[in-house]
Order: C-alpha cells, then sequence, then structure tokens
C-alpha cells in the first residue's frame, strides 16, 4: 500500500492521548548498516563513520536516528502524517557500530494550528546502559 | 581550532548536495517498513500526495546540516551539541541543496563555553528551504 493508503487505515489518534507512549525499538545498527547510511544514504564517510574515532571505533552518525519516529509510528500502526515540518535534537554521547540502543516514541501533544491537525513527538535514544544518548522532538504535520 | 570559527559572524563553509532519486531513496527505504510505499521512495505514491517527484525527508536535509558543522567543528559536533530547524518548502528530487551556517553567539567564560549558529538550506532558486540553529559545546 502507499502512503495515503497508510495513512487512512492507521488507528485514529484520537484513541491516544498526551504523553501516551507510541512505541519502542530495541536493536543493534549493524556496522553494515551504518556503512551504508554514511555512505549510499548520506555521501559522507568521513573516517569517523567508517573506521574510527576519539570515541574508539567508527561511531553512527547522531542524525541517523532523526528519521526513526516514522519507524515508531508505523510500529504503532499510527498515522504517518503528511509532512515533518520541524526536527530538533539533542546529542549527549555517541554510538558505535554494533551497539544496542533503544528507540521510543512518545506523544507530546496533538494540536491544531490555521485548521491543520499537528502531532508533537518526543523521540529518545537509548544505548545499552540505558544511558540517553540522544533526545529529539519531531512536529508532524498529519494532513495536507 | 581555529579561533575564527567561534567568533561571531564566521561563516562556515558550505555544503552543496545534489538531490536525486537515488540518494532519497538510499535514506528513507530504512523507515518503509515492509509495506509502505512512502513520498520519500516510490513516485506513484508522491504524485498522490500532491508531489511531482520524490519528496526528501526533513531529517535528510537536517543531516546534511549536521555534515557541514561537523566539517567545522569535528567531535565537537557530535556529542555535546544540538539542533533544531523548521522545514519551509519541500525538497523535491532534481534539486540541489546548498547548507549555509553562521555563528551568530559565541560564549566563553568559566562556566559556559559554547557558539550558537544560525543553519539554513537554499534550494537552487536559492530559497530557504530549512532555517534553524545549532548549539555547540567548545570545550
Amino acid at each position: 500500500m502507499d502512503q495515503l493508503d497508510y495513512n487512512n487505515q492507521a488507528v485514529d489518534w484520537h484513541t491516544y492521548k498526551n504523553g501516551d507512549i507510541i512505541s519502542s525499538m530495541t536493536y543493534r545498527v549493524a556496522h553494515a548498516d551504518a556503512l551504508s547510511y554514511v555512505t549510499d544514504a548520506m555521501g559522507n564517510s568521513n573516517s569517523f563513520y567508517t573506521d574510527n574515532s576519539p570515541f574508539g571505533g567508527p561511531i553512527v552518525p547522531p542524525g541517523y536516528f532523526y528519521g526513526e519516529y516514522l519507524r515508531l509510528l508505523t510500529q504503532a500502526n499510527l498515522p504517518m502524517g503528511a509532512l515533518n515540518s520541524r526536527l530538533s535534537f539533542q546529542s549527549k554521547g555517541v554510538i558505535r557500530h554494533g551497539e544496542e540502543v533503544t528507540v521510543t516514541g512518545k506523544i507530546d501533544k496533538f494540536y491544531e494550528k490555521r485548521g491543520r491537525p499537528y502531532l508533537d513527538m518526543d523521540v529518545t535514544v537509548k544505548n545499552k546502559d540505558n544511558i540517553e544518548v540522544l533526545k529529539g522532538a519531531v512536529t508532524l504535520l498529519l494532513k495536507l | 581550532m581555529d579561533k575564527r570559527k567561534i567568533e561571531v559572524g564566521y561563516e562556515l563553509q558550505s555544503v552543496v548536495k545534489n538531490i536525486t532519486d537515488d540518494s532519497i531513496y538510499n535514506y528513507s527505504i530504512r523507515y518503509s517498513g515492509t509495506y509502505v510505499k512512502m513520498i520519500h521512495i516510490d513516485k506513484e505514491s508522491a504524485k498522490r500526495m500532491g508531489f511531482p517527484e520524490l519528496v526528501v525527508q526533513g531529517s535528510q536535509t537536517l543531516d546534511y546540516a549536521n555534515e557541514m558543522l561537523f566539517k567545522e567543528y569535528g567531535e565537537r559536533a557530535i556529542d555535546n551539541c544540538s539542533v533544531n530547524a523548521v522545514f519551509l518548502k519541500p525538497v523535491l528530487s532534481g534539486d540541489i541543496l546548498t547548507l549555509k551556517g553562521q555563528v551568530k553567539e559565541s560564549t566563553q567564560n568559566e562556566v559556559d563555553n559554547y557558539i550558537v549558529l544560525d543553519i539554513w538550506a537554499e534550494n537552487k532558486l536559492q530559497e530557504k528551504v530549512m532555517a534553524g540553529e545549532a548549539k555547540i559545546n567548545i570545550d
């Protein structure tokens, strides 16, 4: 199905309330996935991300996690909306290739602006020691 | 680090990205799950949503800005920094993005040591498609 069909069949966002956890994912960022991201997706093959870094081994660029909110939404069968209108992330540490992370999405609030529905969503990335490495906020325009 | 890079008014070396179907697809295929054809990976889906070409994810544009920050400030732009941006216009396949930045605030004292930058992206028509800020701790 395509994005429009997906959004139409998705769970009604009105069934969620502010503060609800949308979903959570725990996985390892495989070396191959990190390499593919920096080379194929971003065209940025800096050695920090491919070979070695001052952090002990190659690291995953923080931006790797910026788009994870989409997977969090689809995992919960929530609408992925029409467009991302705002994004912010605070980086407090690093994730190395092969490390396990837990990515969690939480609803901050739903609201309307100029007659259009929006969702503010918080995203956190924690390492295997449950330390928050990245903290972000996403604003989605739910319908054009 | 060259001290000029933390002075107010310093303009970062811009980063230019040619936006192609491949670059958009390769970035976004990770997010499609197993069954959803998004506006970022499928042209027919994009057209149904009103876009003539594949659409770049805002997060991809923001990560291009990260690349610009990293080139200037190295690891300081990775583990102790923040970025935030609003996306002003959709960016479509075939466009050329230029990422730009300028230091607008610089604080160095016993307690704080950071810079704040305006960051933005322009399309090939030199229209702003993304605008925001970055804060980098310089310790």
